[in-house]
């Protein structure tokens, strides 16, 4: 053995004591009769014994429990929550649909157009162009504005609400409806301009036939 | 505490008892933060790692289905989680603003040595440098080396925490113990 000198896996091996009796024995006594296999053991002794001195030399950690166990506890009140979000989201589009539903605000072929007065700038506007035509204003419903203008600013009222890009529907009492329905004393017209379906209620004696009953003046409604 | 101690708190936080927990993060949090610290050398980042593996622990506390002893699933836990960290770190390198040490950091505790009168009491100078060479060794050198030289687990042991056969932890273990004589070798401390 003295001639043959043992491996490093062999010293190692003998160092955590992964090794039969007899390999103990024959490794021992070569360790103490060859120096050079002495000293690299001892080197490795040495080594290993640093290694695992050092096991105290990360320093101190502080009590972590509390705030591992509330970190994970937030994490947990995070997850649940984003898994909620899904659920909102689809009650908020419900809510939005039925919304929708209700105040008839989407296009569909049978149903009436709403010009969009969006802006309370777009309201002032209409009001001011019927002004301008030297017409007057005959109510303001939450759907339409109602007015009566001569026949001859008729043309002068569209180039402003179309300078504008104002949505309008104009009724005239001079156009042939296209549709009239009697019922229960109430009259129902329905007008086409510019692919704009236009349609409204109106009752008997209301301004409408009052005002039709005047051959120079147009009754005007713009739906909002 | 022993293993079955292991079990009963493992039950009680399964059944919502999460400050049951707290037992198990004191027992094996020295544990944890050193092979953490020694994997990256920065106190400030191992401690949050290891809060972190302590948190993925709690998430999977439910998946733990009790093949193995708690610790060497535990263990398993940390490895993967350092391994997926360094990984992660590797591909965002970084410049840190500056260098934090722990108020601890330079105390050497002496006190395990003098227990153990196989081991060397080793000052203030051989620690800087051992740490450095633990940081500079490979990974699967450090790895192995701090779970079987720095907390002294069996190669049953490590063969399971890291999923690799013993014959391949021996080698491991010989490569790694050599690469570190030499360098420490070089640096004339041994």
């Amino acid at each position: 053995m003295k001639s043959e000198h043992l491996s490093f896996d062999q010293l190692s091996d003998l160092f955590d004591n992964e090794v039969t009796d007899n390999e103990r024995k024959t490794f021992t006594l070569h360790i103490q009769a060859c120096s050079t296999c002495r000293r690299e053991y001892e080197s490795l002794c040495m080594c290993l014994s640093m290694l695992k001195g050092s096991k105290g030399g990360c320093g101190c950690i502080p009590d972590i429990c509390q705030e591992t166990i509330a970190t994970y506890r937030a994490k947990i009140r995070k997850r649940e929550y984003l898994k909620s979000v899904p659920a909102i989201a689809a009650s908020v589009l419900i809510i939005a649909g039925i919304g929708f539903l209700h105040t008839g605000h989407f296009m569909d072929e049978k149903t009436l157009f709403s010009a969009q007065v969006s802006t309370q700038g777009d309201l002032e506007r209409i009001i001011d162009s019927i002004r301008d035509s030297k017409g007057r204003i005959i109510s303001i419903t939450g759907e339409y504005v109602d007015g009566e203008i001569p026949r001859s600013d008729l043309a002068k009222l569209e180039r402003v609400l179309n300078y504008f890009r104002i949505k309008h529907t104009i009724i005239s009492d001079t156009q042939s409806p296209l549709f009239t329905e009697r019922s229960s004393g109430f009259e129902e017209a329905g007008f086409r301009t510019n692919s704009i379906a236009g349609a409204s209620m109106f009752g008997r004696g209301s301004e409408f036939l009052m005002s039709s009953q005047n051959r120079n003046k147009i009754h005007v409604r713009i739906f909002k | 505490m022993s293993v079955i101690d292991d079990v009963e708190i493992i039950s009680k936080v399964l059944e919502g008892d999460t400050d049951a927990f707290s037992h198990i993060i004191r027992k094996y949090q020295d544990m944890v933060f050193r092979y953490v610290y020694y994997q990256f050398n920065n106190y400030d980042e191992a401690l949050d790692i290891t809060q972190d593996i302590f948190i993925t622990v709690l998430e999977a506390l439910g998946t733990f289905r009790h093949e193995s002893k708690f610790s060497t699933w535990l263990y398993s836990i940390m490895v993967n989680h350092c391994k997926n960290y360094r990984k992660k770190k590797n591909r965002y390198s970084t410049v840190p603003l500056k260098i934090t040490k722990g108020e601890d950091e330079v105390d050497i505790q002496l006190q395990d040595f003098r227990e153990n009168p196989e081991e060397k009491i080793i000052n203030e100078d051989s620690l800087r440098i051992m740490k450095e060479e633990i940081s500079k060794l490979p990974d699967d050198f450090r790895e192995i080396l701090s779970l079987r030289d720095i907390e002294g687990m069996s190669y049953n042991e490590i063969s399971d925490i890291l999923g690799i056969n013993l014959s391949n932890v021996k080698v491991r273990i010989h490569r790694g113990r050599e690469y570190l004589k030499n360098r420490l070798h070089s640096r004339g401390l041994i």
